[in-house]
């Protein structure tokens, strides 16, 4: 089935300015959650996703079927967000060692709330930390990005299988990690669930 | 086939990535098994607050992206190969002519000497061409019309030209 946006691809392709920036408009908060999955920093997600279209923008006409725009594009942020995390000295993207605290956003609401999602932030948030990129990344392209699994196993140049697998140990570890939270006695989270 | 308790499995479940059928099992399996009806409620928890924890791009990343790309139209291989192949057949146009300009005796000669020979009555005489002028009318024909469709072809390609991107 033809994607809603094929027809758009193909105008920009043929040199349609507005079908661009028709793009850039439906797809920069896409770029952007991949760019994060990966660095893990709302800046440089942003400056990633700019690079991206600029990349997109000058190499479109080399995109050969229009129903693979999205993947194309996952795949530039992605090898720029690789080239950023490299640049930056952290953790190499398959690196076996946990990278850096991700950046969370600390939660907002009334203060018995916050209070709650701060434990459950907290819990999170070191869970999400020792995750190694490797299954965090899928994980996040999965639930933020919407990406399918073969469009991850394409954008990361992983078999589908691997995806699969590392999509359910980060779940996996996520899970035990809020699990053992909500096993711990806490009385203001108790009253609240 | 049994499901058993195949975290795997749920966590596919969730993103809607099983076949039908094995969707089916899982789903039957999940009315009797408490483990992993409590998982995947953990998953969607850690899944739930991963979403929300992630920073959102800021309201104005489309423009900013927008204001970056350059002011020169969307470059097309279509275009270029368009130019290029224009450019071609103005050029081969414009050498035929100057060919048959410049080695019209030669041509007569050359014709005169294979006719004679009987080597292409068989192709000539299939077109009717056994009449050098004849021929000479047909090529300068042809290549009249490749000039008149280059020419408009090249000359649609510039009126054609795509728009500055907005700002």
């Amino acid at each position: 089935m033809a994607k809603p946006w094929e027809a758009t691809v193909r105008a920009a392709r043929n040199g349609d300015s507005r079908a661009f920036a028709a793009l850039v408009q439906d797809f920069s908060d896409y770029v952007y959650h991949i760019a994060y999955s990966v660095v893990w920093q709302a800046e440089d997600a942003e400056d990633i996703a700019q690079e991206t279209f600029l990349k997109a923008y000058t190499s479109l006409g080399q995109l050969r079927e229009a129903s693979a725009f999205a993947t194309w594009l996952a795949r530039i942020a992605m090898n720029l967000a690789k080239d950023r995390l490299r640049r930056r000295g952290g953790a190499r993207f398959l690196d076996e060692l946990p990278p850096d605290a991700p950046e969370l956003v600390a939660p907002t609401g009334p203060p018995e709330e916050r209070l709650v999602a701060l434990d459950t932030h907290n819990a999170l948030q070191a869970a999400i930390a020792a995750l190694p990129n490797y299954y965090r990344t899928p994980l996040l392209l999965r639930v933020k990005a919407g990406l399918t699994y073969e469009e991850i196993a394409a954008v990361l140049e992983i078999p589908i299988g691997t995806v699969r697998s590392r999509i359910h140990a980060a779940r996996d570890r996520l899970a035990k990690a809020l699990a053992e939270m909500n096993a711990a006695d806490h009385p203001v989270k108790e009253g609240a669930t | 086939m049994s499901v058993e308790c195949r975290t795997e499995w749920l966590s596919a479940y969730l993103d809607g990535e099983l076949p039908p059928e094995t969707a089916r099992q899982v789903e039957h399996h999940l009315l009797d098994c408490d483990a992993c009806r409590n998982w995947l409620h953990q998953a969607e928890q850690a899944d739930g607050a991963l979403v929300q924890a992630v920073r959102p791009p800021g309201p104005d990343l489309a423009s900013r992206i927008l204001a970056s790309l350059p002011l020169t139209p969307i470059p097309t291989p279509a275009g270029e190969y368009a130019d290029a192949g224009a450019w071609a057949a103005v050029g081969l146009a414009a050498g035929g002519m100057l060919f048959l300009l410049r080695a019209y005796p030669a041509l007569v000669h050359f014709w005169r000497t294979m006719h004679s020979l009987n080597m292409i009555f068989w192709t000539t005489g299939l077109l009717h061409l056994q009449d050098p002028a004849e021929t000479y009318r047909l090529a300068g024909l042809l290549l009249l019309i490749g000039l008149v469709g280059a020419v408009a072809f090249y000359g649609t390609r510039l009126l054609d030209r795509p728009e500055e991107v907005t700002q």
